[in-house]
């Protein structure tokens, strides 16, 4: 019993890092079509403002952070995405990939390559029936799940919020009804930064800070948006907890060898039984 | 007449690149050039930094001198380094480019990761090159490639002394015997401190617990750690280098583990506690060197090193200085600097010179060396006990 709540645990937090960039890039794709593998980058920059900030304080840091990385997806969607916005997909692909190396490139000549810790900002943990878990830990959860709160009640209730639904839906009928998507697109960019710099942010005082600490989280970030259906905010939340667990109790009870697979052969499955993905919603095409 | 003599360019320039010796045309000196094909982004990035500092104390040492004396010339040491992202494939990459375009005679490895794969074709064709590495693993004298050498410390030869010394350690400071998981990093020198360990340690009567593997780029162990301390080992064998192991430490403590960590050699008290602090490893064991030990010469060293990269060396600094003087007084021994056979060949007489601050030993045919390594148990950075010879206590 013990150790199944701590796998729990254990999943959970992991699930909620991955559920966190995975709605940032769900919300990217949805509304640009933009395959954003630079979050990978971003979630890692996040990371390394807090540990520059390190001394000014946590809670300082983290909505400098988010503002710094937010700014730098505008920056990036004026210079790199809006120009390649008639582009063919696969270009997009590129150019995301290729932000993700530049990025992790200056992070490697800027911060060097020795991997930076943060201290807890929340140290000390809990026993719950067992299972050992760090207060920091909980912090990450609950941050996770207030701030997708907020971004739905964003989306829901107020207009640009609407309006970034809108353009998600149908870029032509949203010009139709005077949304101008490139403005939209350029808030959503930003918004998706920001919670990708989030990620990170809420990772450092767990993990350690290096340049590539956001590959994994960004592949797996890719493999729950697909998993859950593209285009699926709450899905994807959902999704990265599926992934977290399914990893956390495949390498407790079938082999840790194996832990970066198992959500792979999740996705297999879920493609077969359930093409659109577990929330995606089935289209018709003529 | 432009013409012949553009061509003559091309021709002399190709020469020269042809060469592992080369000459610097603007200085008219000639360079000796040798590899070094070692992580410098990626997990291992740290790790990879401390090794080519050492590299590059050694040879700001050797050309502050005016270089080598080879066969009567004065030739100046020069690096070529390639970065392997600590991925066996950019390692193989890395040592193609060296070897095939470079034309280095010698390449400098740090592990075992980089050093197996680079090792399938050090011997082969024209372009062959001589390896000085650090890998642990007893795969490297296995394979008698007599074109590479081992500088550091081989598991396989020491682990059954240590372990022998570390369960009396034990047995005078625990009442109970003592249950060793262990966290082994999925590369070869991982496997190989594992497989080793389990040996030594269960034929001196000891018990070994669970054991997890961990990719070398993770900085997650939850999911590992959950798993080795499901049944309370009383000591946990951390063997990696320190950044990751550091992680451990802490991850592991967060999931309640309140016994002994154990470490392994290139992995100090002081790099550890730097970012976990004395409390977290208090009881911790220590693959403790040469490097422990205070004599003169390793004083000098420190102090040099302070003095040229503002901060404390480590034993993996002095790797990979020893590396590069072991080759260069080897390639001054044997008055060559392209044929890696020769340099080979002077390798075992340099040995006793001064650069050998951890006191490798006994080079042999197959390219190993051997050295003694003796648990260390951490009390505090200035309180650390080192049982060394004939298991007798040493307090510092």
């Amino acid at each position: 019993m013990n150790e199944a709540v701590q796998y729990i645990a254990n999943g959970v937090m992991t699930g909620s890092i991955y559920g966190l960039l995975a709605v940032a890039l769900a919300l990217v794709f949805g509304v640009l079509e933009v395959p954003q593998f630079a979050f990978g980058a971003y979630s890692m920059l996040g990371g390394y403002i807090v540990a520059l900030l390190a001394n000014e304080g946590y809670w300082i840091a983290i909505p400098i952070a988010v503002l710094v990385i937010a700014l730098l997806g505008i920056l990036t969607q004026v210079l790199v995405f809006d120009p390649l916005r008639n582009a063919p997909p696969g270009t997009l692909f590129i150019a995301a990939f290729g932000l993700l190396l530049i990025l992790q490139g200056l992070a490697l000549l800027l911060f060097g390559p020795n991997n930076r810790t943060v201290a807890e900002p929340i140290p000390g943990g809990i026993k719950v029936l067992g299972a050992a878990i760090t207060y920091q830990r909980i912090f990450v959860v609950c941050a996770v799940l207030v701030t997708i709160v907020l971004l739905n009640t964003f989306l829901r209730r107020t207009n640009i919020g609407r309006s970034i639904r809108a353009v998600g839906q149908s870029h032509m009928g949203a010009l139709v009804v005077g949304i101008s998507p490139r403005r939209i697109g350029l808030i959503t960019m930003a918004i998706g930064s920001g919670l990708a710099g989030l990620s990170g942010v809420l990772l450092a005082p767990i993990l350690q800070v290096y340049p590539t600490m956001g590959d994994g989280l960004v592949l797996k970030a890719f493999i729950i948006i697909i998993l859950a259906g593209m285009g699926s905010i709450n899905g994807a939340l959902l999704g990265g907890l599926i992934v977290g667990l399914c990893e956390s109790f495949g390498a407790a009870y079938v082999s840790l060898e194996f832990r970066d697979a198992y959500p792979i052969a999740l996705l297999i499955l879920v493609l077969i039984v359930r093409p659109q993905g577990m929330f995606g919603k089935a289209v018709r095409t003529a | 007449m432009r013409s012949k003599t553009q061509t003559a360019g091309v021709l002399a320039l190709a020469l020269t690149c042809s060469m592992g010796a080369t000459v610097n045309a603007a200085e008219g000196e000639t360079v000796f050039r040798f590899g070094v094909p070692y992580p410098q982004s990626g997990g291992l990035a740290e790790y990879g930094v401390n090794y080519s500092d050492g590299i590059r104390m050694a040879i700001q040492e050797v050309n502050g001198k005016g270089g080598l004396n080879v066969a009567g010339k004065k030739v100046k040491v020069e690096a070529v380094y390639c970065d392997t992202q600590a991925d066996t494939a950019k390692a193989v990459a890395c040592g193609r480019r060296l070897s095939a375009q470079e034309k280095v005679p010698a390449m400098l490895i740090a592990t075992s990761m980089e050093t197996f794969p680079v090792m399938s074709f050090n011997n082969v064709g024209k372009s062959s090159f001589l390896i000085v590495s650090s890998s642990a693993s007893n795969k490297l004298a296995a394979l008698n490639n007599p074109l590479v050498v081992r500088y550091w410390f081989n598991t396989y030869n020491y682990m059954s002394g240590f372990t022998k010394a570390l369960k009396g350690v034990l047995a005078t400071v625990e009442s109970t015997p003592q249950t060793v998981a262990v966290m082994q990093s999925e590369d070869e020198f991982g496997k190989a401190w594992a497989e080793t360990f389990w040996k030594s340690w269960t034929g001196a009567g000891g018990t070994v617990g669970e054991t997890a593997t961990y990719a070398t780029v993770s900085t997650d162990f939850y999911p590992q750690l959950t798993a080795v301390l499901k049944r309370k080992p009383s000591v946990l064998a951390v063997p990696g280098t320190c950044p990751q192991v550091t992680s451990i430490v802490k991850q592991a403590r967060e999931l309640g583990f309140s016994g002994r960590f154990l470490f392994q050699v290139s992995c100090g008290p002081e790099e550890i506690v730097k970012m976990v602090g004395e409390k977290a490893i208090a009881g911790s064991i220590f693959e403790g060197s040469e490097w422990d030990t205070k004599s003169a010469r390793l004083t000098q060293f420190k102090d040099a090193f302070k003095k040229k990269f503002n901060r404390d060396a480590l034993i993996t600094n002095v790797n990979g200085y020893a590396h590069a003087m072991w080759l260069f007084s080897s390639v001054q021994a044997a008055g060559s600097l392209d044929d890696p056979k020769k340099i080979r060949a002077a390798m075992g007489s340099t040995m006793s010179q001064d650069w050998n601050l951890l006191g490798m030993r006994d080079l042999q045919n197959n390219g190993d060396t051997t050295a003694t390594v003796h648990p260390r148990i951490f009390k505090a950075l200035n309180n650390i006990v080192d049982y060394t010879g004939n298991n007798a206590q040493v307090a510092k």
